[in-house]
């Protein structure tokens, strides 16, 4: 089942500068399409099911997304805190923090990487929702965000996350419990 | 007008040198919280022989066709599947029935008391549990050591390798008559479908998308005390276990009769319980 498309206001990102030519420009992460994979189990005990909420789904969807963006701008383009832990660490669950290695905050961004500036391109995800009537079990964002990165020296670079998060509803909010996504940057990331 | 063209191929040119001249490198993240619980982990499978709609009714309080304990090792990735006869003797009662009387909370307790072995969840299903999760699937490939032809059950499958559709997925696991072993044999089938769809799944889910529907069929065709957020956990806990690493067991009896008459099986169970106390799961 699809549901509307949504897009996300995109947020002015603290201590991102405005240049005037893109630079700092928080990304503007569009959900392109929301499907929703139920889990009513009425149908083996022969009682009436609960139809899947439309809107519990897009509310959901939009926390979901709202994650991803915060995660991408902080991780991607705030001056402040790009290609750092915090933002890893503010995206992941209590548990995926536990688990994440080396090797996965880097997939992350989380890199030591000489960035002059980073200039952000078209951001979307596509989204499936795993739903029991209002109730939300989780939200799996496929994603895809561009951006030139410009290292310490003035070359610039595509660069691109993509991938798929799963976010769950958790005591610290929407929080991404499981990730599989890549990073493309320029060589000289770790 | 022509030098400004010019001009901007140039530029083009050599900004695509510049680009090019200055490879990327991709890094990948993939994070998979294990299950909370290290170590031991313990589900009752429960098949109902209620629910519609072939049979309606409260499947929680049918009469339990399957019975087979599932023990995990979550750090090793190895698993042991216990195959429970349905007519054992439990306490002087035959087993499937208890789930009739009890309702699966107490019927697991009172076959963790009978096993010794602590259970953490149960999960029950039923018929059309088996089709729509076989036919979710695609099908499940298994293979079929002796022909199975039996009229009451359905089945009709030559011996050899095949893909199962749902209906002949529960024919299978159904059939009692022409497998060897009669109940017991038909009890291994279970297990040996458990196993088979087991290595479908892995074989079918290669991302996360794919794992939420993969949990979400599931769900639809299942009754459990599992919380649902472990659900996600589990099944990429289940997916990283090898098929080579998945022990299957059947508990030996001998027939008997009852207190009331009716004709139960005094269960032999071995060490099939005291390895998975043990913590020795999978071969």
């Amino acid at each position: 089942m699809a549901v509307a498309a949504c897009q996300a206001a995109p947020e002015a990102s603290p201590g991102a500068s405005d240049r005037g030519d893109g630079a700092g420009a928080p990304f503007d992460l569009t959900v392109e399409d929301i499907v929703i994979v139920g889990m009513d189990n009425a149908g083996i005990l022969g009682v009436a099911g609960t139809p899947p909420s439309d809107a519990a789904a897009a509310a959901a969807v939009s926390a979901a997304r709202d994650a991803l963006g915060a995660f991408l701008n902080a991780q991607l383009v705030d001056e402040a805190t790009r290609f750092s832990a915090a933002p890893v660490d503010q995206l992941l669950s209590a548990r995926a923090r536990a688990t994440a290695s080396e090797n996965d905050r880097a997939g992350l961004g989380q890199v030591d990487l000489p960035v002059a500036r980073t200039i952000t391109g078209p951001a979307s995800a596509v989204a499936e929702v795993l739903l029991h009537g209002e109730e939300v079990h989780a939200v799996t964002l496929s994603f895809n965000a561009l951006l030139t990165v410009e290292l310490a020296g003035g070359t610039a670079s595509a660069a691109k996350q993509s991938g798929a998060m799963t976010f769950l509803p958790t005591e610290e909010g929407w929080r991404a419990d499981a990730v599989e996504v890549t990073i493309e940057l320029p060589e000289g990331a770790p | 007008m022509r030098r400004l063209a010019l001009a901007v191929v140039v530029a083009g040119c050599l900004l695509g040198l510049a680009a090019s001249a200055f490879a990327t490198a991709a890094l990948r993240a993939s994070v998979h919280p294990a299950h909370a619980q290290d170590g031991l982990l313990t589900i009752l499978a429960i098949g109902s022989d209620i629910g519609p709609p072939h049979r309606p009714g409260d499947p929680l309080h049918g009469r339990a066709d399957g019975v087979h304990l599932i023990a995990v090792d979550a750090t090793t990735r190895r698993a042991t599947i216990v195959n429970i006869p349905r007519d054992a003797s439990v306490g002087g009662q035959k087993l499937s029935d208890l789930l009739y009387y009890l309702g699966p909370d107490a019927f697991t307790a009172r076959v963790a008391e009978f096993a010794g072995v602590r259970i953490d969840y149960w999960a029950l299903m039923t018929f059309r549990s088996i089709e729509d999760v076989v036919d979710g699937l695609g099908g499940v490939d298994v293979h079929i050591p002796q022909p199975m032809h039996d009229a009451f059950s359905g089945s009709k499958f030559p011996a050899g390798p095949q893909r199962l559709a749902g209906h002949q997925a529960l024919a299978y696991v159904r059939d009692r008559k022409s497998v060897a072993g009669g109940d017991f044999g038909r009890s291994a089938n279970h297990g040996n479908l458990m196993r088979f769809a087991h290595a479908q799944v892995r074989g079918n889910v290669t991302n996360l998308p794919e794992l939420g529907r993969m949990v979400a069929l599931f769900a639809r065709n299942t009754v459990t005390n599992i919380p649902r957020s472990e659900l996600l956990p589990l099944a990429r806990l289940a997916l990283m276990i090898e098929p080579g690493d998945v022990r299957q067991t059947a508990l030996q009896g001998t027939f008997g009769f009852g207190p009331g008459g009716a004709s139960v099986v005094h269960v032999q169970p071995g060490d099939a319980f005291d390895r998975i106390r043990a913590g020795q799961v999978g071969p």
